[in-house]
Order: structure tokens, then C-alpha cells, then sequence
């Protein structure tokens, strides 16, 4: 192959293959490769082969539709799989604790936005700046309305639907959301209608907003409006959930930027001279898996936060901060699930279009993290599935007897899954130098080392989950008072935590080099012509979900890194 | 009447569901039989003895929770109706064989809802605003 490019991009997630079509955007003769450890296509044949996958899997989690793609099946570049359990877990990550890092990704073509929900809420203004305001973490490098012009570009790459005029107060915006908000299932009215008259808890007001989300509720840019098959993670169907594979085909197909799949990159070699590092990877799809290196004038790390910084440490580039790896940030997640007074008939339409932003700030944030709550639209999600309800409602486990059979069965589950809620909240997570990724003895299919990780959780994050559990539970008290709801729990904060797959901070962004790896461009303060995209880069986690802004730094940079070619 | 026949019959005893099909009966069958050699038969039996009395899906109900083995079948029977899938005497769990048979699992028709994955037909855009 040519093995000299402008630009080699590695990593065809979100980031990666939206930096590959905007800098051909903006330079059109540039010659992009964009490679991929997947080696999945990313046309119709293949979303159709990953939900019939899902609908005969077990399990029916996250990984699912995607376990038997080449590299997860043998370990060429595997996937780490994203649940609760630390056995599955462990299967690529090596965690040494004290707690469970319990947030996977996808390493296929396309990456994890193959598997994401699709919420999009901005970072308030406040997120940049919590060093100068609280007095805790640190603050970016640069500003909400730095980042504003670049937000409205990502939702129109992304596809966003939102309502302006609930949004302009928390988050300032210069245009319209590219389509209009999504539509609110019959269930969440009758919640928003419940919580109407609820009064302010703690003297924080609680209003219902629709999420802003990379969900059609129109024909977007030849994708369909949402059909509502309800299963947006693990796969959507329809294709009306943006994925990365809407950019990978328009850089392919459109743009004539070079794709490789199957391409496992191993290390980047430094060379002599103010140049970028060489990239040496193997094609894990050839029988021989040979190395091969490709040289760009410029490379682009596009692999999350968790192989970013391994890829980064496995290749011994310049740690001079010590920062590579460190600050590793999680959304640590939980609910409080119960009945609702009547049916609320979950599992119809998007797995969840309503949020409560208002205790995503404040001034506890000093001592206590801040939160974004969800109303959930798909029952009790991973609390109780469907058929866990079926099981409870006929069996009798200690008994080992039928509890209920016939009509009287089918009335039973009907009443209590129609009524399933649940409220969830997504607590901030600050940035501890301890909670790190580094390189493990233990090898994968290709003999790279796997990423090690080291995660705890600190009394802030403690008591934001204390916090997030004690609202919840106050909003289920309103509506048991004035809505008949019932079953409510828990009743007491567990600090349990559920992953919400939103690893990052592994390669912050920061003007100072003693204590960040790259600058608020994304390229890194050591190498040159290397650049980091993705939320690697994030200093802060903030509450909100990180794509939108990963989506919009990534603009950002690929527009710095165009202007400096030719 | 014969083993597939009444195999579907007694499926229609403990869903309440009627009429279930024929071909699903007899994949369900074959599955559970596979795991459950030598319950199926009893449970046929036990279906055979209880369509003489006056409350047959009473009788059947009775009968089963009298013996833990058929218990346990007609657990993992109302199962394999329910989501395609049933959990197996060493405890894993058996997939549904395919995706139309996932889809057609009862739980989502009792539950008012669709099969997650598969959205109603006829349905499109905001369907779910709506009452079921
Ligand atoms: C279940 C789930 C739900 C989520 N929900 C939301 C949500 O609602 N909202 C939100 O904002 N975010 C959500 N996220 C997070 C979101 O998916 C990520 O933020 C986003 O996908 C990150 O994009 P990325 O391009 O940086 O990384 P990835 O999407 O992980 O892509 C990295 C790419 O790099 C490739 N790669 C990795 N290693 C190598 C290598 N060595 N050589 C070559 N290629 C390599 C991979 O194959 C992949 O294509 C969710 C994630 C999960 C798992
Ligand atoms: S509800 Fe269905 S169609 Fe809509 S985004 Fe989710 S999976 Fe896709």
C-alpha cells in the first residue's frame, strides 16, 4: 500500500471517522487513511445480521448483538463487554480495583455509538470551570461559548432532536436543534403530568424537559424518523439512532478518504525529526498477521479512553506529565424503580425521552457531585426484565411450585409490567490521578498488552450517589402521595453503581504541560503532528453524556489540524 | 389424540392462550424434550389424566406442583411460551432458536407492548405516544 498520507487517522468511532470527513471537507485533495481493529461492514445486511443476533441471544446485553464479530470471537482486538459483572469484565480489561470499572466499549468498525442510547445533552457553561467556581477538579482549557459554534455543528453531524426553547436557558444556543424534539411516549405525559404541581426539593425546582438526542424524530439525511423498536441499546434497527457508521460510509463513499479494516493498530514509533510517529499495525484478518507501518504527516488517535492511553503508554511516547492514563472518569449510574398508580405501558418508543437538569449545578456541587436524572421508558431496564417478571410472578423458588398459570397469570404480569418506572440518575465523577489506566502482563490475540485499571470510587462521587437516591426517592414519595405509586425501591441509598459506558479524561487537555498530554486543539504538548480526539481529552466529566461534546471538540481540532495543511 | 396435539394442548392449559400453533408447539416440544428427556412424557400423561375432571387447567395445576420434576417442566414450559427461552436442568439457559420465534413470545402481547427490537406493525413515527 502508499504508505504516505496527510493524515492517518486511528480509530473509526464517532470521532475518528467525523475528523476523517471534516478534514476532507475543508481540504479536499488530503489523503486520509482511516483505519479499524473491526472488521464489520457497516451496511443494512450487516444491522440486520446484529439485531437477529440480539433477538436469539440469552442475555439480550449490551455485547450481544456484536459477540461473535471476528475480533471479540478470538481476540484479536477485543471488545471489553460493558456489564455489571466483574467476570465478564475481566475478560479484557485487567481490573486491580478497589472497585469495578464497570463501563465497556465496542471495537468494531463504527465503534461504541453501535451500542450507545444516543442522549446528546450540551455541558452547561458551569462544567468548564469548576477549579474557578467550586474550587474543586480543574478547569478546561477553553469556554462553553468557545465550544458553542462547534455544539451546533456536531448536532447536525450527529443528527440531534431537541426543543430550543426548553434548552436555551441551561445551555445558550445560536440555532435551532436540526429537527424537532422527540416524542414523549403516552407513559411519560402521564409522569410529566404527575410531577406538574411537585414543589422544589431542597429549594431546586423539578422540571421535566425532553432529552435532546441523535434520534430521528423526522427523516434525517436519508436515515427514518424513530419507529420505536425500543431497543436502542444494544442496536438500533432502524438506523434512525445515529452510529458512527453514518460517517465511516460518508468518508468511504463519499468523500474518498482510505478505510482499512481488520487493522489492529500495535504501537507508534517515534521518528527522528520534527515528524509524527510512525504507525505499525497488523491486519488480523490475513493468515500471516504481519506488521505493516504506514507514516502520515499528521496522526489522529481516535480509540477512546481506554486504548488511547494503553496505545499511547505501549508505544513509550512522552509521559513527562504523568497524566497519560490517569483521571480515567465514569457517569457512575443508579435507579430507584417502581409502580406507577396506573399503566405507564413501557417498551414503546425510545428507551427513555424525558430528564430532569435541574441538579446538574449547584452550589453543593463543592462537596457533593451533581447529577442528571432520566425517566425511563423501558420499564425497570436492567432492574427486571420482562421475562424475570414472568419468572417471579409464576415460580416459587423456595417452594419449587407454579404460583399462578393461565389468564390469571397473564392478568398478573400485565398489571405490574404496564406500571413499571423508574428514575435514574447520572452522577458527576471528578478526575483522581489514582484512577488510571496502565499496561497489564496479560496479552490479547495479537500478544498487545491489555489495558490494566485501577478505579475508586471517592466520598464525592459517595455522596453523589447518596444525593441522586435521596431526589429520586423524594420525586417516587410525590408521586405515591398524589399518584398511586407503589413498590418503590430501594427505599435506603445502596451506593451501588451501574457503568454508563462513558469512560473518560486518559489524555487531558490543559495549557499547562506539566499537567496535561495535549492543548485545547487536541494536540499532544510533546509529539508533533499528534492529535488526540475523543473523551480522553476531557479534563471534567461534567453530568451530561459525553458524545455531543466529544463530537464537538472533535470538529474542532480537525478544523486546527486542516488549516495547517496544504 | 396424539403427543404433538395434546403437548399444544396442555400449553394451552397453562398460557391460557388459545389457539397456540401447532409448529411452534412441536418446536417447543422438541427443545424441552432435548433437556427434559423424561418429563415431557409424564407431563403429557399428567395433561392426559386432567382433561377428564371439571377444571381441567385447575387439575393440571394441581398435579404438576404435586411433583417437583413436573413442576419444573411446566415452569420452563410457560417459559419457552412466554420468550422463546427456558433455563435448562444444569441452570444455563436455552436461546430462542430464532428470531421470529423471539418475536412471537407471548410476554410482549400481555404486556401491551412489542417484541424490543421489532416495532409494531402498523406503527411508525410516535405510535407510542398513544394509549395501546
Ligand atoms: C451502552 C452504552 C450507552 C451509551 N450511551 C450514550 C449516550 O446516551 N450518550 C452519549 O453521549 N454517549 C453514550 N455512550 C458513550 C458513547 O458510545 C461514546 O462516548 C462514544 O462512542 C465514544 O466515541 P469514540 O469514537 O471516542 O470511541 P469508540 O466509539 O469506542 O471508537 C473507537 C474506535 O477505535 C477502534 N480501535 C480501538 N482500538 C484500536 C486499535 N488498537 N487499532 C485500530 N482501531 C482501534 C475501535 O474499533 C473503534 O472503532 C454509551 C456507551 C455505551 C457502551
Ligand atoms: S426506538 Fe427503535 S428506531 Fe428509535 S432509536 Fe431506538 S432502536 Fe432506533
Amino acid at each position: 500500500m502508499d504508505t504516505t498520507y496527510d493524515v492517518v487517522i486511528i480509530g473509526a468511532g464517532v470521532a475518528g471517522a467525523m475528523c476523517a470527513c471534516r478534514i476532507k471537507e475543508v481540504k479536499p485533495q488530503a489523503r486520509i487513511l482511516l483505519l479499524d481493529a473491526g472488521d464489520n461492514d457497516v451496511d443494512d445486511d450487516q444491522r440486520q445480521a446484529f439485531v437477529d443476533a440480539y433477538q436469539v441471544s440469552t442475555a439480550k446485553n449490551v455485547p450481544s448483538p456484536y459477540a461473535a464479530l471476528g475480533n471479540n470471537k478470538f481476540g484479536y482486538a477485543p471488545s471489553s463487554d460493558g456489564t455489571s459483572d466483574p467476570v465478564a469484565m475481566n475478560r479484557y480489561y485487567v481490573e486491580s480495583g478497589p472497585d469495578l470499572f464497570k463501563s465497556g466499549f465496542q471495537r468494531m468498525v463504527g465503534g461504541s455509538t453501535w451500542a450507545w442510547r444516543g442522549n446528546t445533552p450540551r455541558f452547561l457553561p458551569t462544567d468548564f470551570d469548576l477549579k474557578t467556581r467550586y474550587g474543586i477538579a480543574v478547569d478546561w482549557p477553553l469556554t462553553y461559548n468557545d465550544l458553542e459554534p462547534y455544539y451546533a455543528q456536531a448536532e447536525v453531524e450527529l443528527g440531534v432532536s431537541g426543543n430550543r426553547d426548553e434548552w436555551e436557558p441551561l445551555t445558550p444556543r445560536s440555532t435551532d436543534y436540526p429537527m424537532p424534539g422527540i416524542a414523549a411516549s403516552y407513559g411519560d405525559e402521564l409522569v410529566r403530568a404527575a410531577l406538574a404541581d411537585i414543589e422544589p426539593i431542597d429549594g431546586t425546582p423539578v422540571t421535566v424537559l425532553t432529552t435532546p438526542q441523535a434520534r430521528n424524530s423526522e427523516e434525517y439525511q436519508g436515515r427514518s424518523a424513530c419507529q420505536g423498536n425500543s431497543s436502542c441499546i444494544p442496536i438500533c434497527p432502524s438506523g434512525a439512532k445515529y452510529d458512527a457508521s453514518v460517517h465511516v460510509r460518508r468518508a468511504r463513499d463519499e468523500l474518498d478518504v482510505q478505510v482499512r479494516t481488520g487493522c489492529t493498530v500495535a504501537r507508534l514509533v517515534p521518528r527522528p525529526g520534527n515528524v509524527s510517529p510512525t504507525v505499525v499495525f497488523r491486519d488480523w484478518t490475513t493468515t500471516e498477521r504481519a506488521e505493516e507501518q504506514v507514516n502520515g504527516t499528521h496522526v489522529v488517535l481516535a480509540v477512546n479512553a481506554i486504548e488511547t492511553p494503553k496505545l499511547w503508554l505501549l508505544s513509550g511516547l512522552d509521559n513527562r506529565s504523568d497524566q497519560v492514563g490517569r483521571n480515567l472518569m465514569d457517569h457512575l449510574a443508579e435507579e430507584v424503580v417502581g409502580l406507577f398508580g396506573q399503566p405507564v405501558f413501557p417498551y414503546r418508543g425510545p428507551q427513555s425521552t424525558l430528564s430532569i437538569e435541574t441538579f446538574r449545578d449547584g452550589p453543593w456541587r463543592r462537596t457533593t457531585g451533581a447529577f442528571r436524572m432520566t425517566i425511563g421508558n423501558d420499564g425497570w431496564g436492567r432492574f427486571e426484565s420482562p421475562s424475570l417478571a414472568v419468572d417471579k410472578l409464576m415460580w416459587d423458588p423456595a417452594a419449587k411450585k407454579l404460583k399462578h398459570y393461565g389468564t390469571e397469570l397473564q392478568d398478573a404480569l400485565a398489571e405490574r409490567v404496564t406500571r413499571m418506572l423508574r428514575i435514574g440518575y447520572s452522577t458527576e465523577q471528578l478526575p483522581d490521578s489514582a484512577n488510571r489506566v496502565t499496561l497489564s502482563d496479560e496479552r490479547d490475540g495479537l500478544d498487545i498488552p491489555r489495558p490494566k485499571i485501577a478505579f475508586k470510587i471517592d466520598d464525592y462521587s459517595k455522596r453523589a450517589l447518596a444525593y441522586g437516591h435521596s431526589v429520586a426517592r423524594r420525586i417516587w414519595q410525590h408521586m405515591e402521595d398524589t399518584a398511586g405509586a407503589e413498590e418503590i425501591e430501594p427505599l435506603q441509598p445502596t451506593l451501588k453503581f451501574n457503568g454508563a459506558g462513558h469512560p473518560m479524561g486518559t489524555t487531558r487537555m490543559g495549557t499547562d504541560r506539566a499537567t496535561s498530554v495535549v492543548n485545547a486543539d487536541g494536540l499532544s504538548h510533546a509529539h508533533t503532528n499528534l492529535w488526540v480526539v475523543g473523551p480522553s481529552v476531557f479534563p471534567t466529566g461534567s453530568t451530561a453524556n459525553p458524545t455531543l461534546t466529544l463530537a464537538a471538540l472533535t470538529l474542532r481540532t480537525a478544523d486546527k489540524l486542516a488549516t495547517t495543511l496544504p | 389424540m396424539t403427543h404433538a396435539a395434546d403437548f399444544r394442548a396442555l400449553s394451552e392449559l397453562l398460557t391460557g392462550e388459545q389457539p397456540l400453533d401447532q409448529a411452534t408447539a412441536d418446536a417447543h416440544r422438541e427443545r424441552l424434550a432435548r433437556h427434559f428427556p423424561a418429563d415431557v412424557d409424564r407431563l403429557i400423561d399428567a395433561y392426559r389424566a386432567a382433561v377428564g375432571q371439571p377444571d381441567p387447567g385447575a387439575a393440571l395445576f394441581t398435579a404438576v406442583n404435586a411433583d417437583p420434576a413436573l413442576a419444573r417442566l411446566a415452569r420452563e414450559t410457560l417459559a419457552i411460551w412466554y420468550t422463546a427461552q427456558f433455563t435448562r436442568p444444569d441452570n444455563t439457559q436455552d436461546a430462542p432458536d430464532t428470531p421470529s420465534r423471539y418475536r412471537a413470545g407471548l410476554v410482549w402481547k400481555v404486556i401491551s407492548a412489542h417484541p424490543l427490537s421489532a416495532a409494531p406493525v402498523p406503527g411508525g413515527y410516535g405510535y407510542w405516544t398513544q394509549h395501546p
